[in-house]
């Protein structure tokens, strides 16, 4: 068993893989318009809003990123079996995951504006060609990430699970925080930027969303433009701190004591959420005299 | 900019359905041949990966049946009960059937069918969900999986038994195996999606989603049978590459494509 000291420091080196990784997850996510937010991408041909918005339906998030995870783990496993340098394992293992996800993402885009061609919405072969990088390239920093800190979970930490399956595991946990955390950021903020914040859907708007960009036209990268200032790094640093926070109480007490302070982290977290709720409410709201100012103009 | 091509214009492409019996028998065909034929020999093991292809195709239409009842971001979880649904009846065949190897295909095959009725009987008659080709759709859903995890088994590691099923679950290939079957099967319908979505495109797409799980079950097969996952490799791209090119032609048919330009105009009704 290694020492508490080299252990913090790889639970912290875990932590920041996993920052990075939930920051580059949130924003392909928000490239390619998957998830919560996709609902309205889908919806807005029907309800005559055309767009130039990537359509990115490979499941949701999680599954999608237990897909790529998975992927990227099994070739790097194989290529470690056959005693390749670790990095260059992780690297080839995620490049081989980010052409598969390019695949699917492109096969999503064409398929489903394909099925919209009664309302009028075109393929457009330049968003095919400049989005598919960037969601790509995303995709693969995500996945080396979640890679990395499985492995050192795997080989450092000796986890019992083999190395698939906690990269598996992995990817699952970083699409769930990424769409719950960063897609708000996305969904509800940039694609009804035009409308006040925090005040719900109104269900007529369903499917209006914002089509225009501050010059031109909006197009899915601008999207990653906008949510890299917050909703990125929020799911970042959301994810960065369940893998620290979490590998830190197991790592510092024992079996028990891990356990209550695992309750005392939750209810902490609980309490302090509540308390920026009520600063926020208090702070900005109540929100039906904030919307009668903002839509009433007067 | 506004050509007439973009125009909004309701131009329902033209359906030619193939019938879902057709469809069935072929899933269920192909799948068995091709997993006692990837056993026999590991140089065959690619022979696995026309049953995965075929699988996919049972399954994704099953999906596509079912989903098109107005299921929209229930299709992906439609898509996770064929592998859900079959994995305890994978399991226990391999177990009943330990001693005679050959019959593991066909009895986990019955069982997953029978798990996927009590599912689909379950969604009818218990949850309530008012769709009348739930049960069949859910039943052929099962199967399907079952077939696709049985022939992934046999293209990894050349033998579909319990030692075979063992050495995957060891190895963690078992969630790979898992999560690259249940997208191939939810991916086609998910993807196409919407109001002109037509079988033909759909089956298209899981022809080359079962095609790039070819290529990925070669990958993996490198550490369990070594050189011959090559040929499962090739074989995986050379089909991917014929299906996709498939789909992407289909699509470009059946959609309005244009290079670049401005978001058309459209009449407001």
């Amino acid at each position: 068993m290694m020492d508490v000291n080299t252990g913090l420091g790889l639970v912290a080196l875990m932590g920041a893989a996993a920052t990075i990784a939930g920051a580059a997850e949130d924003l392909e996510s928000d490239i390619g318009s998957q998830s919560n937010p996709n609902s309205q991408v889908q919806l807005a041909p029907q309800v005559g809003v055309l767009h130039r918005i990537f359509n990115k339906a490979i499941s949701g998030e999680p599954p999608a990123y237990a897909f790529y995870s998975s992927i990227a783990a099994t070739v790097a496993w194989i290529l470690m079996n056959a005693n390749f340098n670790i990095i260059a394992a992780f690297a080839i293992g995620a490049f081989v995951a980010s052409i598969f996800h390019g695949i699917y993402a492109s096969t999503a885009y064409m398929g489903r504006i394909a099925s919209q061609r009664r309302y009028g919405q075109p393929i457009y072969l330049d968003v095919i060609y400049n989005h598919l990088p960037p969601i790509m390239a995303h995709g693969f920093v995500a996945t080396f990430c979640i890679l990395g800190l499985s492995y050192i979970l795997w080989h450092f930490f000796e986890h019992p699970f083999p190395f698939v399956m906690l990269a598996f595991i992995w990817g699952i946990t970083v699409g769930a925080i990424g769409s719950s955390t960063g897609d708000v950021h996305y969904g509800s903020e940039r694609e009804y930027q035009n409308k006040p914040f925090g005040s719900g859907l109104n269900a007529a708007l369903s499917g209006k969303i914002v089509t225009k960009a501050e010059i031109g036209t909006r197009s899915s990268i601008d999207n990653a433009w906008f949510c890299a200032k917050f909703g990125g790094p929020a799911t970042g640093i959301t994810f960065g701190l369940i893998v620290f926070l979490d590998n830190w109480r197991t790592l510092v007490f024992d079996q028990f004591m891990a356990i209550v302070v695992g309750f005392v982290i939750v209810a902490l977290l609980i309490v302090a959420n509540w308390l920026l709720e009520v600063w926020a409410r208090k702070s900005y709201g109540p929100y039906p005299e904030k919307l009668a100012m903002l839509e009433g103009g007067a | 900019m506004t050509g007439s091509s973009c125009n909004a214009k309701a131009e329902a492409v033209a359906e030619k359905k193939i019938s879902n019996n057709l469809i069935a028998a072929l899933g269920i065909a192909v799948p068995l041949l091709g997993i006692f034929a990837a056993s026999f020999n590991s140089l065959f093991a690619f022979m696995g990966g026309i049953a995965i292809i075929f699988a996919t195709l049972w399954g994704a239409n099953g999906v596509r049946t079912v989903a098109k009842y107005g299921i929209g971001t229930g299709v992906p979880s439609i898509g996770m009960v064929a592998l859900g649904g079959s994995v305890a009846a994978v399991v226990a065949a391999a177990h009943l059937a330990s001693k005679t190897v050959l019959l593991i295909p066909v009895i986990a095959l019955i069982l997953a069918l029978l798990s996927g009725l009590l599912i689909g009987i379950s969604a009818r008659y218990i949850l309530k969900m008012n769709i009348p080709v739930m049960i069949r759709c859910k039943t052929e859903i099962c199967g399907a999986g079952a077939l696709l995890i049985l022939s992934h088994v046999a293209t990894i590691t050349g033998s579909f038994d319990l030692p075979g099923l063992k050495n995957v679950s060891d190895t963690g290939i078992v969630l790979f195996i898992f999560i690259i079957g249940a997208l191939g099967i939810l991916h086609p319908y998910n993807a196409c999606l919407g109001a002109d979505e037509r079988q033909g495109r759909t089956l298209k797409l899981s022809l080359a989603t079962g095609s790039a799980q070819v290529i990925l079950a070669g990958i993996a097969s490198l550490y369990f049978i070594g050189l011959p996952g090559m040929i499962t490799i090739l074989f995986g791209a050379l089909a991917w590459f014929v299906t996709y090119s498939m789909f992407v032609r289909t699509s470009f048919e059946e959609g309005i494509v244009m290079n670049t330009g401005l978001i058309p105009e459209v009449e407001h009704k």
